[in-house]
């Protein structure tokens, strides 16, 4: 009796580990086939799993399913479609059609492909965005999030940071995580502490920019007035001279 | 409970169920490749479009502007994201190197008329050159190295084209025309192992 259930016991382990090994790269396509262990060229492209988690040279990375994302090199990708959260300790690249997006070393950004942009989060460190036909990057902050869209008039189209909308990233990061439910809640703490600061930062900016706008408006009222005063005057004087004229004429 | 998982464990495995499984995962898999080719492509597409914007002058309309410049505006050293010739190719290589003839005999031709540009087609000859040899069509494989002289004609692997050649010929027992082979191999060729190779054959016939 003893032996039997030793068996079943034996055996039900063994289908259980089978089962879940399968089940860690199942739905997910490797182009060349397993290449994610390698640092050269790898399609990774999630079509049946609803993330998959994968660490690479120092990078760690949480793909969402319907996510492409191909890697060149060590320190080089591509998000082809979908959305990633990506760690790096090193800071790595990744490019886009509008330009390339920076990851700084010790940062984790979430990045979402949008029909004619990317936007990127950034949850903690830094994030510099290069766009193209822009000399300048543009340097988003934790807590923050800024998008990357098409070229016009010769550069490709940078938003203004903003704090990052806080429900939305929530749920995205703590779907794609790859961290203990305790560490986690100890980043979002560090992380909302950041959107917090964001968030006063951009109050301070914005009335800045209101008070900005009101003064050129009031500026643009002055100027009206004396251009309206200036016109008065030479109208008044070009009527008397005809005044004048018509009394030579007389 | 244990025999009859062990009754289910084998239902499994001798059904045929776990064959057809395979299948579907292969299919599946083949559908998704297609499919992440397919939004590479794309994305290769919008990159294109947004260099082009970039280059391009603004009061670019209503000027007759050559399709030529907008060529020649991408720079060859923009990365290709999927390189399909590369691997196409290094999957018939792997198969020629395990020694499935038969399917690289079907499956090269194919991809020399699809990849006609690729930077592996000398290789691709010379492979079919060979694939041809080891399963004994030796017109055909002729006619590979034929197509490495009239294209290659400087490259070591025309060279060795031209020592299966001399085999063949010396197997067609066409003595004096393996003989002229390996000459011309001495004579137009400079790597020197492929000439001692020639040099070699030449004088075992003359044996």
């Amino acid at each position: 009796m003893k032996h039997i259930l030793i068996f079943i016991f034996v055996f039900s382990i063994e289908i259980k580990v089978k089962a879940e090994a399968e089940n860690t790269m199942h739905g997910v396509l490797l182009e060349p086939t397993n290449c994610i262990e390698e640092s050269n060229y790898c399609v990774i492209k999630v079509y049946d799993s609803k993330k998959f988690i994968f660490e690479n040279n120092s990078h760690e990375f949480s793909l969402r399913k319907n996510s492409n994302l191909v890697r060149h090199g060590q320190n080089e990708f591509t998000l082809i479609q979908g959305e990633v959260l990506v760690f790096s300790k090193k800071g790595l690249k990744l490019s886009t059609p509008y330009g390339k997006v920076e990851i700084q070393p010790e940062s984790l950004a979430l990045v979402l492909k949008k029909e004619n942009s990317y936007q990127v989060t950034v949850l903690q460190g830094k994030v510099l965005l290069h766009a193209l036909g822009e000399p300048q990057s543009v340097e988003v902050l934790a807590g923050y999030e800024n998008s990357i869209s098409g070229v016009k008039n010769l550069k490709a189209q940078v938003e203004i940071p903003k704090p990052a909308l806080i429900d939305f990233t929530l749920q995205s990061w703590a779907f794609l995580t790859w961290k203990k439910k305790a560490e986690f809640l100890e980043d979002i703490q560090a992380f909302q502490a950041a959107h917090s600061l964001a968030s006063k930062e951009l109050s301070v900016l914005s009335r800045e920019i209101a008070m900005r706008e009101v003064e050129l408006q009031q500026q643009n009222i002055l100027e009206q007035e004396r251009l309206r005063t200036l016109r008065e005057k030479e109208k008044n004087t070009s009527r008397q001279k005809t005044l004048q004229r018509l009394l030579l004429f007389d | 409970m244990g025999l009859y998982s062990v009754y289910l464990q084998f239902q499994i495995e001798f059904s045929g169920e776990g064959e057809l499984q395979a299948k579907v995962e292969m299919l599946e898999r083949e559908l998704q490749l297609e499919k992440s080719q397919q939004e590479i492509a794309t994305y290769e597409m919008e990159s294109f479009k947004q260099y082009v914007a970039l280059n391009l002058p603004q009061n670019i309309e209503g000027q007759s502007y050559p399709i030529r410049n907008i060529a020649s505006l991408v720079t060859p050293s923009e990365k290709q994201l999927l390189d399909t010739p590369k691997i196409e190719f290094q999957k018939i290589k792997q198969k020629y190197l395990n020694k499935n003839y038969e399917s690289v005999n079907s499956e090269l031709p194919v991809y020399i008329s699809k990849y006609s540009d690729s930077a592996y087609i000398l290789e691709a000859n010379f492979l079919m050159a060979n694939s041809y040899f080891e399963t004994k069509q030796l017109e055909k494989s002729l006619n590979s190295i034929q197509f490495l002289v009239t294209q290659f004609p400087e490259s070591e692997m025309t060279g060795l084209g031209l020592l299966l050649m001399g085999e063949i010929l010396e197997k067609q027992e066409r003595w004096d025309e393996a003989k002229d082979v390996y000459r011309s191999i001495d004579k137009n060729f400079k790597f020197t192992e492929l000439i001692k190779k020639a040099q070699l054959r030449l004088a075992n016939i003359k044996n």
